[in-house]
């Protein structure tokens, strides 16, 4: 980090990747990622093809509430519309490299649905407006039989890719893999760019980025198209890996996960999408495996890991709004400079008073 | 001809009269200063000059457009860019997004090129860089470059935002108190890069202004108001000395 810090051309700063240690880095990374079928089970590698999944969905939500400061209860309604869009579309012989693309531009219509209402809207109101938007999209699924077929499900049929079948985990963990690392290379192109500053601009002060010509309409709307575009594309995976959907899959409780993934991954990073999915996924398992050690008048008590989400969105919330990767971070800072830290350094700073008028 | 042209401009608050019918005329080489005691209304004509709030009446005519009933974010496009009182800057991005953001009403690349960083985007961003290091060197800000806002100090706060402002090369700034804040040495630096963004920019000023002294050493023309009324203006000396305007600042 500290090497990269002089620039002798404006060059330096427009690439993705600073230096060659860096690129190495994520060479080794992204090798690691791609023998990993190799590496592991079936079981475990299937907790990694979830893991892929909610990550796309969960840079949706990044996109949304990390870098534009919009929060969204309604994540679950851009899920099910993806997944459904896809299952529907597949079903009817629409070809996966297609119905794939549809799942996005289909979540982004509604995105942009619930976006423009929403525009005057910020904070609890925006809360509940994204929250009933999920409760309507819930409703016309299970109603709309004659593509959903509501609560009876709908089976998917295998992807393919070109005409060749992704019939085994190892195939579709790859393929969930690839779709990821594109999006976050989208997406990090985006926010390099004048489109993701007006993001940041909008999310750290609404008012300045007006003053500096940001068209609040039009970038807030965009950032709800490109959120639900993405928690879309997540959709039409999911349900491929569910294999079988129904619309109860989509409730409530997957939009908290959406909020809890971002908030405990680190908002404002994108390296805390990967840590938040990792996250969401991996706690379920811990929380059974804790199960046996805990007094069984506990441990049988349905809703245990509900209940556990909501402590660690809390405890986020107040002890480590940084998430995941802000922690991380600051390790990584303490132990750089480890003999020579000040007690008191790695606090955070306390942000100067914001006042209403301006 | 002025570049902002204020006519009998108005707003009510319920039943406070915050500006009442005032009229002035910035001209395209001139530090315009507003000044006069707390609440008299100041902060209140620049949010409606930016178009934050509603007039009840007049008429806002900036480089011969009317913009009375323009958007606020249109206002920037048109080339007026400004700073704030308290202070509005991007707390979790670094010295160089905020000041590159002043390059927004620039962006031409569609959605596509910025996706996918097309070559023609890469052009743009790398000729916004060169405003901006322009920018940065002009405010002295090279050292804070890749500093996050939060946890700088306020000096260099007010630096950045004011570097974000001219970033957008606008015809006319709005600057609302930028001595505020500022140790002595910091307002002498403020008073020498004032002129230099007059005389050597070519880019009008209107600001409002408590220091005095500042007030005297750059402004071409002083506007005194109270009670969201015009006391009186002219030649920075006069005003001060007009027994109203006195009158106002003993009075409180
Ligand atoms: N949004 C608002 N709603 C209600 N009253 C307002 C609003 N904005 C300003 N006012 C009132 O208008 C009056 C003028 O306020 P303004 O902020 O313009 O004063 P000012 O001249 O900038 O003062 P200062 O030197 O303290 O910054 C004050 O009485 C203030 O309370
Ligand atoms: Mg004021």
């Amino acid at each position: 980090m500290a090497s990269n810090d002089l620039r002798i051309d404006h060059g330096q700063d427009l690439v993705l990747v600073p230096g060659r240690a860096a690129a190495l880095r994520w060479l080794l990374i992204g090798a690691l990622f791609v023998a990993l079928p190799w590496l592991i089970d079936e079981y475990f590698l299937s907790q990694f093809t979830f893991i892929c999944i909610y990550a796309i969905a969960g840079l949706g939500m990044m996109v949304l509430l990390g870098y534009t400061g919009l929060v969204s209860f309604g994540q679950a309604a851009f899920l099910a519309i993806g997944a459904y869009t896809a299952g529907a579309l597949e079903t009817a012989g629409v070809p996966f490299v297609v119905a794939l693309p549809a799942a996005g531009l289909v979540a982004a219509g509604a995105g942009v649905m619930i976006g423009l209402p929403a525009l005057r809207m910020t904070g609890l109101f925006l809360a509940i407006a994204t929250l009933s938007f999920a409760f309507i999209v819930e409703e016309v699924i299970t109603r709309w039989t004659s593509v959903t077929r509501g609560s009876l499900g709908l089976i998917m049929p295998d992807a393919t890719l070109f005409g060749w079948a992704i019939d085994s985990e190892r195939k579709f963990y790859l393929l969930c893999l690839g779709i990821l690392v594109l999006c976050l290379l989208g997406v990090a192109n985006l926010l390099r760019s004048p489109i993701g500053r007006a993001f940041i601009a909008i999310r750290d002060s609404r008012i300045a980025a007006q003053s500096m010509g940001v068209n609040l309409a039009i970038y807030q709307t965009l950032s709800f198209a490109i959120g639900a575009a993405l928690t879309g594309f997540a959709g039409a995976l999911l349900a491929h890996k569910l294999t079988f959907i129904t619309p109860e899959q989509f409730g409530i409780n997957v939009s908290i996960e959406m909020l809890t993934l971002v908030v405990v991954g680190g908002l404002g990073s994108l390296h805390g999408v990967v840590f938040g999915a990792a996250f969401i996924i991996l706690l379920p398992q811990v929380i059974a495996g804790l199960r046996g050690l805990l007094p069984d008048a506990i441990a049988n008590q349905t809703g245990i890991e509900t209940a556990a989400f909501g402590i660690i969105l809390i405890l986020f919330i107040i002890v480590e709004p940084g998430g995941i990767y802000g922690r991380w971070q600051s390790l990584r800072r303490y132990w750089s400079e480890f003999p020579f830290c000040k007690a008191g350094s790695f606090k955070r700073q306390r942000s100067f008073l914001k006042s209403e008028r301006w | 001809m002025a570049i902002l042209d204020v006519e009998n401009l108005s707003i009510r608050f319920g039943g406070l009269v915050a500006v009442d019918q005032v009229s002035f005329q910035v001209m395209p080489d001139q530090i315009f200063t507003i000044i006069g005691p707390n609440g008299a209304g100041k902060t209140t004509i620049f949010n409606l000059i930016s178009r934050l709030y509603e007039p009840t009446s007049g008429r806002i005519v900036f480089k011969g457009t009317d913009i009375t009933r323009r958007p606020p974010h249109q206002i920037a496009r048109l080339g007026m860019a400004r700073t704030f009182q308290n202070i509005e800057l991007f707390e979790h991005a670094t010295v160089l997004d905020n000041v590159l953001l002043g390059r927004h009403v620039h962006a031409r690349a569609g959605f596509l090129s910025q996706l996918c960083y097309l070559p023609s985007l890469r052009r743009d961003e790398k000729a916004f860089r060169e405003v901006a290091e322009g920018v940065i060197g002009f405010m002295d800000l090279e050292s804070y470059r890749r500093t996050p806002i939060h946890g700088l100090p306020y000096g260099i706060r007010k630096n950045v935002e004011l570097a974000r402002a001219l970033a957008l090369e606008p015809r006319l700034l709005l600057l609302d108190e930028p001595s505020s804040g500022l140790t002595p040495t910091e307002a002498r630096a403020l008073a020498y890069r004032l002129k230099a963004i007059r005389d050597r920019l070519g880019i009008a000023i209107l600001m409002v202004e408590h220091n005095l002294r500042l007030v005297s050493d750059v402004s071409d023309h002083v506007l005194a108001v109270n009670q969201g009324r015009i006391l009186t203006s002219g030649s920075s000396d006069a005003v001060q000395r007009h027994p109203d305007v006195v009158r106002a600042y003993i009075g409180e």
